[in-house]
C-alpha cells in the first residue's frame, strides 16, 4: 500500500505562520517542510536533503531552530512558525516598531530583518539556496546567545551546510546583525517586549490519531495486537531519516512528543539499591521525552551529569538536538548514541511501561545488539533516572567523521566522584575513585560499561603503571570493527587515548 | 535590431576569424567575428568596488525561485526506478501495478526510449552497467505517489559479473569486458583508440633522468568528489501545444537547448529553456541531463508538466570527479631544476565511452613548471560506475594533489624552501603550445601571499617536542585557463527614461555574474549600478553564451558586455551631442551624467538624453572577440596554509589559508573573495574529509548521503581565510579579467598535505587524509596508501 493510499483521511491543524493563525488540512503523509511549501507557497525554506543534514529547511517552530523536513505536518499542530518569509514582521513585532525601510533600487522600499541586511551587506550569499535556512539558524542562535564568540557562531551554524561560500562572510554577517541587534537592545525606548502572543501549545485533543496527549493513549494504541498506527514518532530525527529511505510509514506514526508525562526533568527519592556503587538518596528522573537542547538548558543535569550535557552538546547540529530525545536516542540502539553513553556511565535506570504494567531496566541491560534493545512491541521507554551524586564529576569525548553533523566513531564518558585527596587511601594505593563509571559507544555491537577498565583503576592507586595497565585493558575490552567511518585497529588505539584524556579532563590524574 | 548595415550583410572573411577558447582544460578552435578594440579602463568607478550582489534581496527573502521551487498547473512528478546492481539484463520488466496506482500517470520502459541517448548515455536501459542507472520513469501526481508507484514497477534481473577496481579491469583478469578492443582507452577529450592511452611527449625523459642529479619515484590517489550541490539536478519540462518550455538547475541554458533539439529533432525556436536561479552546479549541471530528456518525453506522453528532480540520495549516486592513480617519476638538478618528468595515471570513469572525457588529469603536469622533457601516458578505464562529469577544475585538481606534493618533496630532499624551488622552475611560456603567456602573476602570488602569510617566520617556528598539537605549514600552486572566449552575445537596451536592461544567456551560478556583468555595463554606460536590470539565462529573452563552466563566464560575457554597452552609449552620444552641440566622439559619460570630454560642465542627464530617443528606446549589442593570436591565457595562484596536527588522535584542524591568485582585473572584490574562500572550503572537504565509496564486493554506493559523504561544516572550514589579487595587468580581452571559479580549489588539498608533512614529518599519499591513516604513517614512521 501506498503512503498517500494508506489512510485517505486528512489530518487538520491549526496552528500560526509568520504571525497569522492558520487552519490547514492536508495529507497525513505530507512533512511541516511541503505544508509550507506547497499549501502556503513559502518556497523560502527549500529541501536540500530531506533528513536533517543540511538545514536547507531550518524554520523557528515554537521558538526553536528546526529541520522542516523532520516534522511530519500533523507535528505543527497548535504550534508557531516563522520563515524566512516572516523575518521583517517578527522584527517588528519584538521591537515594537516599524521597520526602518532598506532601499532595494532606490525605490521600492523593503522592511529587513536585521540579518537579512547584514547578510546582503556582507556579500555572504553566493547560488543563495541555503541562505533562508542559514538566516532562521542564525535568528533562532542569537535569540539564546545575543553577544557570540567567532567560534560560538560556528557551533550555533553547525547544521546548516553550504557548498558555494566557505561560511567566513556568513559568519560576518552574524557577527554584524548581533552587534546591530544588541544595540537595539539597550535601547528600552525603542524596545518593547511584544512578541508575548504565543499560540497555546500541546492542544490534548485527539487529533486524527495522530497525536497521543498522554501515554495512557499511546499505551492503549501500542496494546492493540495489529494496530495500523504505532507510537514511534518523538523528535523524528531517526525514524522520520528512515521513512525517507522508504523504511516506514509517517501516516502510520504516532506522534508521542506531546506526552506530558514523557516531559519533565526533576529530583525524586530514590526508588532502590544501584546496582553500581552505593546508593544514593536521591535521583533525577529525565522523561523519555526531553531533547538534547532541554539537557543541555538544565541546571540540575548542568550540576550532577556533566559528562551528559557534554554528550549533547556535540550531537548533530543545532536542529537536530532541539527535536532529537533521550527516549528515541535510546529506543534506537545504535552503538554511537551519544546521550545513551553518557547516562549509562552515571548507571542510569530505564523506566518502560506497558498499559499494564511497569518496569525498571538498568541501561547497561537495555540493549540486545545493534538497533536491539529489550523493549517489547506494547512497551514506551517512559523516562531514565540517574542517581543524584554530590561531587560527581564527568566528560565525555568523542571523535566523530566531522566537527559537525557527525556520527561517532569513538566516544567515551566518564563519571566519578573522587576520593577527597590527601585521605590516605590515594597515597598508598588505595583507590582514587568513590564512584567512577567508564562507558563507550561506536567500539562495540552495542554501548557497553567498561567494567574490567573500570576495576584496573578502582583497585590500583592512580599512578602511570595503572594507567597503562587501564589502557591495555580497554584495548582488549572494546571489540570494535572495520566501517566505512573508520577502522577498528584506529578505534581500538583511540578508546586508550580518549581514555587518558578523559581521566585527566576530571583530574583523575595527575 | 539596431546596427549598420555593415555587420548585418551576410559574413565575409573579413569580419570573422579562427580563435581558441580553453574550456575546462581542452582547447577548442571557434570561428569568430572581429569587434572593434575598446581601450582599456584606466580609471574605473564601478568596476573593481565592492558592491552588494545585486540579486542579494531576493536570495535573503526567499524569494529567488529555483528550478526546485517553480510549480505550475497539472504537474506531475517524476521518479525514475533504478537498478540495484551493478551489473544486470533484465529479464523481465512489468508496469502493470505501478500504472494502477493511486495518481500514476505514466511509465516509461527502456523499449519506450530505445532510439534516444543523452551525452552518449541511454535514457533507460535494459543492461544496466551501474548501481543506480535509470531502467525506468513513473510520473504521478505528487511526488510520494510517484515514489510509491516506483516501487511497483516490477523488474526481473539477471546479476552479471561486475568490476569496480581499475587495476583489475585494466587487466587480462578482468571479469567484465566493456569492448572487444579492451576495458580502457585514452583520458581526455578527443578521439582515442580503445585499448591505447592518450599519450603526450616533449624531449627525451630518458636522457632527461640520466641528466638528473636525483630521480624521485612516487604513487598517488585521489578519491572520487561528488559536487554536493545544494540544489540537486533537475528539470521542469511543459510542453504548450508544440512550444516546450523547460526549467532547468543548469549552468548552460543553451547546452540544454541544443541538446533537446538534437535528442528529439525539434527546431531551436520551439524550445525556451530558463535557469535563471540555480542552486550551484561546479561543472555538474554543464548540459542536458537524462532527467532533462525524461521529463521531456514523460510531459510530451502524458500531456502534463512534468517535474523529476532527483533525490539526495540519486544525486549521491551520479556525477562525480573521477579518482585517479598517478605514478610520478621527476628528475631533478640538486640546484631544483627539473630535467624530467614521467607521469602514468589512471582514471576509473564508469562503464560508458563518454566518461572517458574526464579520465584525464596530466595537462598541470605538463605545463606548471619549466621542464624540457616530459611524458604522460594517461589511462581512462571502464568500470561498473556511475559516468563521470566535469567537476570544478576537473583534471589539475587531482593532478596537483600529486605534482603539488612531489614539488614540496623534492624541496624538502633538496633542503631548499618549496617556494624557492618553484621559482626556480618558472617559465613565461606555455610549453605545450609555445606561446607566451598573457600575462603571468604566479611569482607575485608567491611574493605576496608569502608576506601576508609571514611564511619565513613560519617555516623556521619549532614545534614542542613534548607537545601532542604539531602546527605545520605548506604551500602548493595552480595553473587554469579562464581566459574565455567566443561565442558569447550581449543586448543593452536604453529605455526612455534611462533605465537599462542587461541581457545575457550567461548563468550565474552562485559566482556573481549578475553582479559583475552589472558593473562591467553600468562602468561603460557611466550610470550607477542600480539603472541596471539583468535577465540572463533564458534561451528565449537573451542572447547566445556558452554555458559557465572553465571559469570562462567572466571574460566571455564581460567583454560582449561592454561592447553592447558601448555600442548602446555611441547611439546615445549621437543624440545627445545634437543637445550639446558637440560631435558624439567629444562625449564622455559618468555618475549619470553625459558630458564635453574636455569641458565637463557642460552636460546633461543620462535619461535627460534617454527622453529624447525618437524610438522611444535602443538597443546596443555586442559579441566577444577572438582571443589574441599566439597568447596563451591562463590564471594562476599560490596558497600557503597552517594546519594542526593531533598527534595523538590523528585530526587536522585547517587553522588559517592566505591565497593569493591572479585573476587580472577584480572586477568586484566582494565576489572574487566569496569565490576563493567557497573554492578553498571545498578543497578542504576533498583535502581531509569528502569522498564517495562504492564498496567493492556489491558495487553499491554507501556513503551516498551528506552525513556519510561529509562535505565541510562550518565547524570543519578553515577558521581564517585571506583572499589577495596581485593586479598583474591583462590586456587580452577589453575588461582585463580572468576567470576565478576553479582556480581556488586546485591548490587547496595539496597545500593541506604537505602543511601536515611539515607538522608531523609524514607524508599521506591518498586524500582524504584521515586521522586513521595519520595515526598509520605515525605508527609506521613512514607513509600512509591505503585508504580508510
Ligand atoms: C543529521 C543527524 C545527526 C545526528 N547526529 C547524532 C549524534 O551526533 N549522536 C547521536 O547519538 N545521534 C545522532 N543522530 C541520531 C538521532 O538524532 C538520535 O538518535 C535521537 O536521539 C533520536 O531521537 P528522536 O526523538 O528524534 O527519535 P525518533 O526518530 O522520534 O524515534 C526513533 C525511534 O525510537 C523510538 N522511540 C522514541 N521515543 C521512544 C520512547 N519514549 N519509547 C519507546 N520508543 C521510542 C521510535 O519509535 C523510533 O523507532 C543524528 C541524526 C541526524 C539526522
Ligand atoms: S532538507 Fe536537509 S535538513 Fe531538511
Ligand atoms: S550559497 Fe550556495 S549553498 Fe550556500
Amino acid at each position: 500500500m501506498t503512503r498517500s493510499s494508506a489512510l485517505s483521511t486528512t489530518v487538520r491543524i491549526q496552528c500560526h505562520v509568520n504571525g497569522e493563525a492558520r487552519q490547514l488540512e492536508f495529507s497525513p503523509s505530507v512533512r511541516l517542510l511541503d505544508v509550507l511549501r506547497e499549501e502556503l507557497h513559502l518556497i523560502g525554506t527549500k529541501e536540500g536533503c530531506g533528513k536533517g543534514e543540511c538545514g536547507a529547511c531550518t524554520v523557528i517552530m515554537d521558538g526553536r531552530a528546526v529541520d522542516s523536513c523532520l516534522v511530519m505536518g500533523y507535528q505543527a499542530d497548535g504550534s508557531e512558525i516563522w520563515t524566512i518569509e516572516g523575518l521583517p514582521q517578527m522584527w517588528e513585532m519584538q521591537t515594537a516598531r516599524k521597520l526602518h525601510p532598506v532601499s532595494r533600487d532606490d525605490h521600492e522600499p523593503l522592511p529587513l530583518h536585521p540579518l537579512q541586511r547584514t547578510f546582503v551587506e556582507c556579500g555572504s550569499s553566493q547560488c543563495g539556496i541555503c541562505i533562508p535556512g542559514m538566516i532562521m539558524s542564525s535568528v533562532a542562535f542569537l535569540k539564546e546567545n545575543p553577544n557570540p564568540t567567532r567560534e560560538e557562531i560556528r557551533y550555533g551554524l553547525g547544521g546548516n551546510l553550504c557548498r558555494c561560500t566557505g561560511y567566513v562572510k556568513i559568519f560576518d554577517a552574524v557577527e554584524k546583525a548581533a552587534s546591530e541587534m544588541r544595540a537595539f537592545a539597550q535601547n528600552p525606548s525603542q524596545h518593547a517586549p511584544a512578541h508575548q502572543r504565543r499560540v497555546n501549545k500541546a492542544t490534548p485533543r485527539r487529533r486524527d490519531g495522530f497525536v497521543a496527549s498522554t501515554l495512557k493513549e499511546a499505551l492503549k494504541i501500542l496494546a492493540i495486537p495489529d494496530s495500523p498506527t504505532r507510537p514511534q514518532l518523538a523528535g523524528g530525527t531517526d525514524s522520520l531519516v528512515r521513512a525517507k529511505d522508504g523504511i516506514g510509514q509517517p501516516s502510520r506514526m504516532v506522534d508521542i512528543s506531546r506526552i506530558k508525562e514523557l516531559s519533565g526533568i526533576k529530583k525524586i527519592r530514590a526508588r532502590g539499591k544501584r546496582t553500581s556503587g552505593s546508593a544514593y538518596p536521591q535521583e533525577i528522573r529525565i522523561g523519555a521525552g526531553t531533547t538534547f537542547t532541554e539537557v543541555l538548558e538544565s541546571e540540575l543535569l548542568q550540576k550532577y551529569a556533566p559528562a551528559l550535557i557534554e554528550a549533547c552538546a556535540v550531537i548533530g547540529g543545532p536542529q537536530i538536538r532541539n527535536r532529537g530525545t533521550l527516549g528515541g536516542n535510546f529506543a534506537n540502539a545504535s552503538p554511537a548514541a551519544d546521550s545513551v553513553t553518557a547516562l549509562m556511565s552515571m548507571g542510569a535506570i530505564l523506566e518502560i511501561a506497558s498499559l499494564k504494567s511497569c518496569r525498571q531496566v538498568p541501561a547497561e541491560k537495555f540493549f540486545l545488539g545493534p538497533g536491539k534493545t529489550v523493549l517489547k512491541k506494547n512497551e514506551l521507554l517512559v523516562a531514565v533516572r540517574i542517581p543524584k551524586i554530590p561531587n560527581l564529576v564527568g566528560c565525555y569525548l568523542r571523535l566523530g567523521q566531522r566537527r559537525a553533523q557527525a556520527i561517532s566513531k569513538v566516544d567515551v564518558a566518564v563519571s566519578a566522584v573522587l576520593k577527597p585527596r590527601g585521605n590516605g587511601s590515594s597515597k598508598n594505593g588505595g583507590s582514587l575513585f568513590d564512584f567512577l563509571g567508564i562507558c563507550y559507544g561506536s567500539v562495540a555491537p552495542t554501548i557497553f560499561r567498561a567494567r574490567a577498565t573500570e576495576a584496573v583503576l578502582k583497585e590500583q592507586s592512580p599512578n602511570p603503571a595503572t594507567l597503562k595497565h587501564a589502557k591495555e585493558t580497554i584495548k582488549k575490552e572494546v571489540q570494535p570493527i572495520d566501517d566505512i567511518r573508520s577502522t577498528a585497529e584506529y578505534r581500538r588505539e583511540m578508546s586508550a587515548v580518549l581514555l587518558e584524556r578523559a581521566l585527566r579532563r576530571i583530574g583523575a590524574l595527575a | 535590431m539596431v546596427d549598420d548595415e555593415k555587420n548585418q550583410k551576410p559574413t565575409g572573411d573579413q569580419e570573422y576569424e579562427d580563435t581558441v577558447v580553453n574550456i575546462e582544460g581542452r582547447r577548442v578552435t571557434v570561428r569568430t567575428r572581429k569587434v572593434p578594440p575598446l581601450p582599456d579602463w584606466t580609471e574605473t568607478e564601478i568596476v573593481g568596488k565592492a558592491l552588494p550582489r545585486v540579486d542579494g534581496i531576493d536570495k535573503i527573502t526567499g524569494r529567488a525561485k529555483y528550478t526546485y521551487d517553480i510549480q505550475v498547473p497539472y504537474m506531475l512528478y517524476a521518479v525514475a526506478v533504478r537498478s540495484p546492481h551493478p551489473h544486470a539484463r533484465v529479464k523481465n520488466i512489468s508496469a502493470d501495478k505501478a500504472l494502477a496506482a493511486p495518481g500514476v500517470h505514466g511509465v516509461m520502459l527502456p523499449q519506450d526510449v530505445a532510439s534516444y541517448t543523452t551525452a552518449g548515455l541511454p535514457l533507460l536501459t535494459l543492461n544496466p552497467k551501474y548501481t543506480g542507472e535509470e531502467i525506468a520513469v513513473v510520473a504521478a501526481e505528487t511526488e510520494l505517489q510517484a515514489e510509491d508507484a516506483a516501487r511497483l514497477v516490477k523488474v526481473e534481473y539477471e546479476e552479471l559479473p561486475f568490476v569496480m577496481d581499475a587495476e583489475l579491469s585494466k587487466s587480462d583478469k578482468s571479469p567484465v569486458k566493456f569492448f572487444p578492443e579492451g576495458n580502457f582507452i585514452g583520458g581526455g577529450f578527443g578521439r582515442h583508440p580503445i585499448g591505447k592511452p592518450s599519450v603526450y611527449s616533449r624531449g627525451d625523459v630518458e636522457q632527461g633522468f640520466k641528466d638528473s642529479d636525483q630521480v624521485f619515484e612516487e604513487t598517488f590517489t585521489t578519491q572520487p568528489q561528488q559536487h554536493s550541490c545544494m540544489e540537486v539536478h533537475g528539470t521542469l519540462a511543459q510542453w504548450d501545444d508544440d512550444q516546450l518550455t523547460v526549467w532547468e538547475s543548469t549552468q548552460g541554458v543553451y547546452g540544454v537547448q541544443e541538446e533537446i533539439a538534437r535528442v528529439f529533432k525539434i527546431p531551436l525556436s520551439s524550445i525556451r529553456v530558463i535557469g535563471t536561479h540555480m542552486g550551484g552546479g561546479f561543472g555538474s549541471k554543464g548540459g542536458a541531463g537524462k532527467q532533462t530528456a525524461l521529463a521531456v518525453m514523460m510531459a510530451k506522453r502524458t500531456r502534463r508538466p512534468v517535474k523529476m528532480m532527483l533525490s539526495r540520495h540519486e544525486d549521491y549516486m551520479g556525477v562525480y570527479r573521477p579518482a585517479s592513480t598517478q605514478y610520478f617519476k621527476i628528475g631533478v638538478k640538486n640546484d631544483g631544476r627539473l630535467m624530467a618528468i614521467q607521469l602514468k595515471t589512471i582514471n576509473p570513469v564508469g562503464a560508458y565511452q563518454s566518461g572517458a572525457n574526464w579520465g584525464s588529469c596530466a595537462a598541470m603536469t605538463t605545463e606548471m613548471y619549466a621542464c624540457p622533457n616530459v611524458h604522460t601516458e594517461e589511462y581512462a578505464v571502464f568500470t561498473n560506475a556511475p559516468t563521470p562529469s566535469a567537476m570544478r577544475g576537473p583534471g589539475n585538481t587531482q593532478n596537483a594533489w600529486g605534482l603539488e606534493q612531489m614539488m614540496d618533496l623534492i624541496a624538502y630532499k633538496l633542503n631548499l624552501d618549496p617556494i624557492e624551488v618553484r621559482n626556480r622552475n618558472d617559465v613565461k611560456v606555455d610549453q605545450v603550445t609555445n606561446e607566451p603567456y598573457a600575462s603571468k602573476g604566479l611569482a607575485e602570488c608567491y611574493k605576496m601571499g608569502a608576506e601576508k602569510f609571514s611564511w619565513e617566520e613560519k617555516r623556521r617556528r619549532r614545534n614542542d617536542p613534548a607537545g601532542t598539537k604539531k602546527h605545520g605549514v605548506g604551500v602548493a600552486s595552480q595553473i587554469w585557463g579562464g581566459g574565455g572566449g567566443p561565442p558569447a552575445t550581449a543586448i543593452v537596451k536604453i529605455n526612455q527614461d534611462g533605465s537599462v536592461n542587461l541581457l545575457t544567456g550567461a548563468a550565474d551560478i552562485g559566482t556573481g555574474t549578475r553582479t559583475v556583468l552589472s558593473q562591467i555595463c553600468a562602468e561603460e554606460l557611466g550610470v550607477p549600478v542600480n539603472r541596471i536590470h539583468v535577465t540572463n539565462a533564458d534561451t528565449e529573452t537573451t542572447p547566445y553564451t556558452l554555458p559557465s563552466y572553465g571559469s570562462i563566464t567572466l571574460a566571455s560575457s564581460g567583454p560582449a558586455v561592454r561592447s553592447a554597452a558601448n555600442d548602446a552609449k555611441k547611439q546615445l552620444f549621437d543624440l545627445a551631442a545634437g543637445s550639446l552641440g558637440v560631435k558624439p566622439d567629444e562625449l564622455s559619460s559618468k555618475d549619470g551624467f553625459i558630458f564635453v570630454t574636455r569641458q565637463p560642465d557642460k552636460r546633461m542627464k543620462f535619461e535627460s538624453a534617454a527622453a529624447g530617443m525618437p524610438e522611444r528606446d535602443l538597443v546596443g549589442r555586442g559579441y566577444r572577440g577572438p582571443n589574441p593570436k599566439g597568447q596563451a591565457l591562463n590564471a594562476f595562484g599560490a596558497q600557503f596554509c597552517e594546519v594542526e596536527v593531533d598527534t595523538q588522535t590523528g585530526e587536522v584542524r585547517v587553522l588559517k589559508f592566505v591565497a593569493a591568485h591572479d585573476s587580472g582585473r577584480v572586477i568586484n572584490p566582494h565576489t572574487f573573495a566569496s569565490q576563493v574562500k567557497g573554492g578553498i572550503t571545498m578543497g578542504t572537504g576533498y583535502a581531509l574529509s569528502e569522498r564517495r565509496l562504492i564498496d567493492g564486493n556489491t558495487g553499491i554506493p554507501v556513503a551516498a548521503s551528506m552525513l556519510e559523504y561529509r562535505p565541510p561544516t562550518s565547524l570543519d572550514a578553515p577558521i581564517d581565510i585571506e583572499v589577495y589579487s596581485v593586479d598583474v595587468p591583462y590586456k587580452a580581452n577589453n575588461i582585463g579579467a580572468k576567470g576565478v571559479g576553479e582556480p581556488p580549489l586546485i591548490a587547496t588539498a595539496p597545500a593541506i598535505a604537505n602543511a601536515v608533512f611539515n607538522a608531523v614529518g609524514v607524508r599521506i599519499y591518498s586524500n582524504p587524509i584521515t586521522p586513521e591513516k595519520i595515526m598509520l604513517a605515525l605508527r609506521d614512521g613512514k607513509t600512509a596508501k591505503q585508504t580508510a
